[in-house]
Order: C-alpha cells, then structure tokens, then sequence
C-alpha cells in the first residue's frame, strides 16, 4: 500500500505524470485521470487559498493572475509537510525574495513578510492579544511590542510607488511630500499604511528599540527634532495591534 | 460542565463553527441551534482571537471536535506530536464527540491536505483497527469516523464503505459520523443506490450526522457544501429517520458562508421534519 499511496500522492501533487491503475472511477469521467484531476485541482485551489488568506497584501498587490502563477511556482517546488494546511505559507517570503518577482517588486519579500508577522500574531497567536491603550498625559509609560506585528518598510525602492496609481486619493500628495517613514500593519483584515513625519519615526523608531517613552522623547529633544504635535502622534499609534503602552 | 447534548430522542441541531460567525457570536448575536462543531486544526495551534471565541463559547455550548489531519488510513504511523496537541485541546473544550474520517491524506509525511480513498481489503482493515486501538488508547476516549466523499475508488475492495465501517467500529469500539451528503454524493457519481449504504449500515454505531450540499459538475457530483440541503438530501433524511435516535444533526456550510441564522435555518428544515414525523 505504501506504494500506491505514494503514486496517488505524486499524482495529486504533482510530482510524478504515471498514472496510478487498478482505480474505479465515476462512469460519467470516462478515466481516472479526470478523477485524479478533481484532486490535482483542489491541491492548487488549497495554495491558492491559504496563500491568498494569508498573505492577503501580496495577492491584492499582484492581483489575481500574478499572484495564480506566484503560487503555483510555489507549489511546484514546496512539499507540505504540515498536518496545519495554514503553515504552507511560513516559507512564502524567503521563496518570494528568490523568485522572479522579487526582481519586479522589490519590497514584494517585505510585504510578505509583514503578511506571515500579521499570521503569526493574530491567527497564530500564543497569548491573548492586546488591544493599545495610549493615554499620553500618564508619566510612567512604557511602549511594549508583542511579536512583530508590524513592519517599517525600509527597502530601497522608493515605497510612495506603491500609490502611484491612487493619485487621485487626497491622502497621496501628503505621503509623498513627506521625508520618509511609512509603517505598515494590519487592522482589523485591512492593510494600513501609517506615514510618519523625521521626529515622529524617530521616536517611533527609539520607542521601537525598547526606550521608554521618556527616554525616547529625550533623545529626540537632544537631536533638536520638532516634538510640538507628541500628542498627536501617540494618538497615531492608538489602536496599531501589537503596539501598545503599559504604565510601569 | 455541560451534560447531555441532547434529551432522549430529541433532535439536537448543530452548526459548524467557522470564522465568518464570529463577528455574530462576539456581538452576542442570537443563537438557537443546540451545539457546535469545531474543526480541531484551527484551534490547536493558536490561543489567539479564535481559541478564545470558541472557549467562550464552550461556556453556553456543547462542542463537538473534528479533524481532518488524524490520517488514520496512511502508511505512516500515527503523529504522537498532532496527537498531544489534539488531547491538549480536548482537555480545555471537553468535547461531546471527536472525529475524523476514514481515510488518508498524506503519507511519508507529505501531505495532500485533501480526504483520499483506499482500498476496503480485509488486510487493511486489520492494519486500521491496530492504528484505532493504539489511537483511542492514547488519546483515552472513542473516536468518530465519518464516511467520505470520494473520486476514485479501488478494484480490490472487498468491502462496501458502510460494511467496512462498521466492522471497525465492531472490533474497535469506535463510532460513525454518518455524512448523508457524502454518501449521496458518492452514489450518484458510481451509480449506486443511496438507500443500499444505508441499509447497510449498523445505525447503533452512528454519534454524529453531517448534512452539506454538493454542486453539479455536469459529469459529477462534487462535494463543496456551498448552499443550502437539497431536496433529495431531504427525502433521504425522511426515509433514515426511523433508525435514528436522538440524532445529532450538523450543518456544514464551508463556501459562500452566510450568516449564522441562514446556517441554522437550514438544520431547522430537518429539526421540524423530525418532529413532525
Ligand atoms: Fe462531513
């Protein structure tokens, strides 16, 4: 038995052309390829779902066609080897950053990676999650980071191209007069982009690196970075999963 | 802790329990069916937003289990690692029924994350009974197979679906999960009598039922539990009812998900069936 399993599943997956005998099939699809192909079907609708669940940024950046054919490279050279139908994705980005895509997105590999960060944070989450509770007048705060549930996008390539084709989106002028600094995170199944101004990254960014609040909003008077809208952009942070202050 | 799901010969309605409900459990939308199904594998490896809901709702419901990685008709051996998270979970949601199906879906530890058919043979039933036995030693509790929807059958069998279910269920002690849609779906694509399977089967061992729908392919049947119960799934339910006692009736609706009310309304068709017959 062992096989002919191994047949049927070569077949199924792709792996092998031969055609497994001694199968009865349905009388109306006359061969037990066209059963066997009900199989082989499903087995890339599976890629194609859980990756598309999953990394639900990259396939709304490549569309549909593109992104087929992103997964069903994937699948030729990926053997699943999880009972969880949902860990087919945790090799996804490092596949992306050595595909031909990658070439074409360079910041493709980033987004997947925030894609598999938000994954793993709500879907695969090992502890109750937080919600952000920010109140900017308290004294003793500090920002704690759950996991990675967000991601700067800090690759080369010019990430305001992104929008490119939104020009006619209000928000877009803005974001692309701003030095730089975008972070990016998932809310509530929706991709948010959050623009930052120099001092907010910067605080952003020393927060991030484990400074208290403090401590990081020292470090940003020393540098003589603008501060004057703090409020403000704590307010920003409200409400970013993952991200939140604690009294300490 | 919960008791019975049901009182003697009652129908008891149950839905499966999928992520498009939650907003509705979460907003404590109301809820009339009886109990639900959960599928193990979302749950066993996370204590997010999902584990939470569903213990959540483990305080007003009984829960069923169902698993659709136990592989039990593989060459490989059983994973004691899928199965520790598996009996972890169990421990916490204290499930009224666990099952899973006969059937393999990966083998060499390659998966193919679908239900497959093998061969009904006397030596592989002898093989599956000895993995069952060692199974439901070490988990500690019976376990539900359910009958499969399938493609491609075997020349050696040697056994129907419904007499090779409930030998093993004889010589194991475990239980059936009877999928009337599957068997429905599986007679009209082999052109058999649906009635046959369910004349054959031992009613005594079915815990469990699942109703779905299927889509017509033109040349088959396929099983996709996109809608809501066809009519002759109804005629069927109609004609099996005598043997059931206080079945346990499940909706599994997996594509095109509505609202959680549809979802019951269509176990409510059968529930007053049931009590009008
Ligand atoms: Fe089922």
């Amino acid at each position: 038995m062992k096989l002919r399993q191994k047949e049927i599943l070569d077949f199924i997956t792709g792996r092998s052309q031969k055609l497994p005998e001694g199968l009865v099939f349905p009388s109306k699809l006359k061969s037990p390829l066209a059963s066997l192909e009900i199989y082989q079907k499903a087995y890339r609708a599976t890629f194609f779902e859980v990756l598309g669940a999953n990394f639900e940024s990259v396939w709304k950046l490549m569309g549909d066609d593109d992104f087929l054919k992103l997964c069903d490279s994937f699948r030729e050279k990926h053997l699943s080897k999880s009972y969880n139908v949902d860990d087919l994705g945790l090799e996804f980005p490092e596949f992306i950053v050595n595909s031909k895509w990658h070439q074409e997105i360079p910041y493709l590999a980033d987004l997947a990676s925030l894609d598999r960060a938000v994954f793993l944070q709500f879907r695969r989450a090992q502890v109750e999650h937080k919600s952000s509770k920010i109140s900017p007048q308290s004294k003793d705060l500090d920002l704690r980071t759950q996991q990675n549930a967000f991601i700067w996008l800090e690759s080369g390539f010019n990430i305001f191209q992104l929008w490119s084709d939104l020009s006619d989106d209000k928000g877009f002028e803005e974001i692309k007069s701003l030095d730089q600094g975008v972070l990016v995170y998932k809310a509530n199944n929706l991709l948010k982009v959050m623009p930052f101004n120099e001092s907010e990254m910067y605080l952003v960014k020393a927060l991030l690196s484990g400074l208290r609040l403090s401590e990081a909003v020292g470090l940003c008077v020393e540098v003589e970075l603008d501060l004057s809208h703090l409020q403000e952009t704590l307010h920003k942070l409200q409400g970013i999963p993952g991200l939140y202050l604690v009294e300490v | 802790m919960l008791g019975e799901v049901n009182k003697m010969n009652e129908f008891s309605a149950g839905i499966g329990l999928r992520t498009q409900h939650f907003p509705h459990i979460e907003n404590r939308g109301r809820i009339r069916v009886d109990w639900f199904e959960a599928i193990s594998e979302n749950f066993i490896d996370t204590r997010g937003r999902p584990f939470r809901i569903l213990e959540k709702l483990r305080q007003d419901f009984p829960i069923a289990l169902h698993g659709v990685s136990l592989n039990i008709a593989s060459s490989d051996n059983l994973d004691f690692q899928y199965l520790e998270k598996l009996k972890s979970l169990y421990q916490i949601i204290d499930p009224f029924v666990v099952s899973d199906h006969m059937c393999w879906t990966g083998f060499n530890a390659h998966q193919s994350h679908d239900l497959l058919p093998f061969p009904r043979t006397k030596e592989f039933l002898q093989y599956i009974c000895e993995k069952i036995e060692k199974l439901q030693e070490f988990m500690g509790r019976e376990f539900a197979f359910e009958n499969l929807s399938a493609y491609f059958d075997f020349e050696e069998a040697e056994f129907t679906e419904a007499q090779f279910i409930n030998e093993i269920c004889e010589r194991t002690g475990s239980k059936m999960l009877l999928d009337i849609n599957n068997v429905f779906v599986n007679a009209k694509n082999f052109s058999t009598d649906p009635m046959e399977y369910f004349r054959q089967i031992d009613f005594k061992h079915v815990v469990q039922l699942h109703i779905a729908s299927y889509s017509d392919k033109g040349q088959y049947l396929y099983d996709t539990h996109s809608g809501g119960i066809y009519p002759d799934l109804i005629e069927i339910f109609k004609k099996i009812a005598p043997n059931l006692k206080s079945p346990k009736v499940l909706m599994e609706w997996d594509q095109d998900i509505p609202g959680l009310p549809e979802v019951e309304n269509e176990v409510f068709k059968l529930k007053s069936l049931w009590e009008r017959l």
